[in-house]
């Protein structure tokens, strides 16, 4: 029983309405926001090593115990997921503060901020499916409110897109809770991946586990369903979409990675390579999509899909390397996402549009900028000695001792094109001279600058500390793979075989 | 009840593909409900069996919640020792219902704030991004 884990739980809450009441003073709702999100990164810090050291943390929620009382979890992959909401939802609100009109920053953004923040830090606690499936649609009610913040015409558009395609998606998850109450009678974690394992006829959860795919693929941006996400990331105001690239796939991801290890591990053999395949294809649509925008932001959206590949691609391949490997991209991932988003969006604020043949000769005139938004594109890439190439030359290893060769080809040809759009960004908004007709573009302004900044920086120290990110995440695949462990430490009783019906 | 869950997702499916927005949105309630009433058919439905816990009949059963305590036996119906019926599932429907209630209320203003934007209730006016 430790009850430290509803801190990052009650604190964005409590947040959320305090900034709420108080958002007519926009200085203390920032100091507010600022010391709630900063409790949740240095709970996620001490979170960190003590779930290393200590195994699983677990806690219930009212009097009811496990099977029946709804739980909180953490393992490893929960607190690397809480450290990263707390460190994207900081850098987000700080460039909120920067960036924003003071209209929109009234309008609740960062009640919303903390919404989201609440629920994502719901998602990778929980133990229970459908208080799963609650925590997705406050986290779809919070990001619609954010994509609609401004209220423009093609916000509106995208906004409706977003919350259809989500919204499908997630009542498929729901139909999906139902299907697993119905068949196991359980919606606790441990206690359905326990009957599930019993179950005689294996063909029941290939079709549970098809449902819960279906559901996290849309939210993971996986090729069919991610076309919802372009616009959500290129419409909204720049804040947001720092937020959003570093949570919004990952938050998918973390579900399919939890789920389909604990529950269905057997399906995983199944399904995978139909998941491989998807991540394939996820890779290069997202790829070749980037290469031909012109438009800043909505490039990076398309190199965020086929980031999701990869991520993919390492649960597909259904082995603990591979799974380790996902985790660190996925840390990387969200770290370097919302970097390069934070430096778009400095490029586009100053420039005054997103528009990448409408701006130039960036590289004299803001030279600590360029550098950064270097940093930060050659680390998504993957290029050595950046985080990035750590996490993929993992992941190839894991593929190749799969003998997954056809994968691998298609992740490195994509990693190869990968270069293609940030050589174009270099040199049309780098490199090439200012458009004569355009007006110059403003200065940056230090307190836009500081979030990249402490992005990037950290994206270094993820490289000079990769060993040790190396051991953690090998230590959160295995904590996320043993299901015995898991249903041990929440049900609290030696895990046997009970028969499971139908 | 299969069928009528079947139906009511093949409707929904049509509503959700029109392009007309607000059958669009009629689409998106259509499907809430049906998703709630295949949670309603997941367990044994019994006509004039609340799912009302008594509590002489909590002491006769295993602890816990009676229908999953039954659930360990071959096909049952899903009914405690005391034969009430599974609360469970009417929990869930009344959760994602509600969840569904907020999602419909969002979903409205955005359509009204649509309408008011576009002037007309056709999802192709909203394909020209931006021409103001």
């Amino acid at each position: 029983m430790q009850n430290h884990l509803f801190v990052p739980l009650f604190s964005p809450l409590i947040g959320a309405v305090l900034a709420t009441l108080i958002g007519h003073w926009p200085r203390l709702t920032r100091r507010v926001v600022y010391g709630t999100v900063l409790i949740n990164l240095i709970y996620g810090m001490w979170l960190l090593p003590r779930v290393a050291l200590d195994g699983r943390q677990t806690t219930r929620v009212g009097t009811l115990d496990a099977p029946y009382g709804i739980g909180l979890v953490a393992d490893g992959l929960s607190a690397v997921l809480v450290v990263l909401a707390a460190l994207v939802t900081l850098n987000a609100v700080f460039f909120g503060f920067a960036t924003l009109d003071r209209q929109r920053e009234q309008f609740f953004f960062y009640p919303l901020v903390l919404l989201v923040l609440l629920s994502v830090n719901g998602i990778v606690l929980t133990g229970d499916v459908f208080n799963l499936y609650i925590w997705f649609e406050v986290l779809l009610v919070a990001a619609l409110c954010l994509i609609l913040l401004g209220g423009r015409r093609s916000q509106l558009q995208t906004g409706l897109r977003y919350v259809v395609l989500t919204l499908v998606g997630n009542l498929s998850f729901l139909i999906g809770c139902g299907l697993l109450y119905g068949i196991v009678g359980t919606l606790n974690i441990a206690q359905a991946s326990l009957r599930l394992g019993t179950l005689t006829s294996p063909g029941v959860s290939t079709i549970l586990a098809s449902l819960f795919l279906i559901a996290w693929c849309t939210q993971a941006a996986i090729f069919p369903l991610c076309f919802w996400l372009p616009g959500s990331f290129d419409t909204p105001p720049v804040a947001v979409a720092v937020l959003f690239g570093g949570l919004l796939t990952k938050v998918g991801i973390y579900a399919l990675y939890r789920c389909f290890s604990l529950m269905y591990p057997a399906d995983l053999v199944l399904l995978g390579p139909v998941l491989l395949l998807l991540a394939g294809m996820t890779m290069l649509v997202g790829i070749l999509a980037a290469l031909v925008q012109t438009d800043i932001r909505r490039m990076l959206s398309f190199l965020l899909v086929s980031q999701s590949g990869y991520m993919l691609m390492a649960l597909g391949l259904g082995t603990e390397a591979g799974l380790a490997a996902g985790i660190m991209l996925l840390v990387h991932d969200s770290i370097v996402q919302s970097a390069i988003f934070c430096a778009g969006g400095i490029l586009e604020f100053i420039a005054r549009t997103g528009n990448i043949r409408q701006m130039g000769g960036l590289a004299q005139r803001e030279p600590v900028l360029a550098t950064v938004w270097l940093i930060a594109a050659l680390a998504l890439v993957g290029i050595p000695p950046l985080g990035g190439f750590f996490a993929r030359l993992a992941l190839v290893q894991a593929a190749l001792q799969q003998s997954a060769y056809g994968i691998v080809t298609v992740a490195l040809l994509t990693n190869v094109l990968a270069l293609l759009p940030f050589v174009t960004i270099w040199h049309e908004v780098f490199w090439k001279p200012h458009p004569a007709a355009i007006p110059p573009p403003h200065r940056v302004t230090p307190d836009q600058f500081v979030p990249a900044a402490v992005l990037v920086s950290i994206l270094l120290i993820f490289v000079l500390g990769i060993g040790s990110v190396v051991d953690y995440s090998l230590l959160a695949a295995q904590q996320a793979r043993d299901a015995a462990g898991y249903q041990r430490d929440v049900l609290g009783i030696l895990a046997e075989p009970e028969p499971a019906e139908r | 009840m299969a069928l009528v869950v079947g139906s009511l997702f093949a409707g929904a499916t049509y509503m959700l593909l029109r392009r007309n927005i607000v059958r669009l949105l009629l689409g998106i309630v259509l499907l809430l409900h049906s998703v709630s009433l295949l949670l309603f058919t997941m367990t044994d439905v019994r006509r004039g069996v609340p799912p009302i816990i008594v509590e002489e009949a909590l002491a006769a059963t295993t602890p816990g919640v009676p229908g999953t305590a039954s659930r360990t036996g071959q096909a049952q119906p899903i009914l405690g020792a005391s034969g009430q019926a599974d609360p469970l599932p009417q929990v869930l429907i009344l959760l994602s219902s509600m969840v569904g209630f907020a999602l419909l209320l969002c979903l409205l203003v955005l359509v009204y704030r649509i309408y008011q934007t576009v002037g007309s209730d056709d999802l192709d006016g909203l394909a020209h991004m931006d021409s103001t």
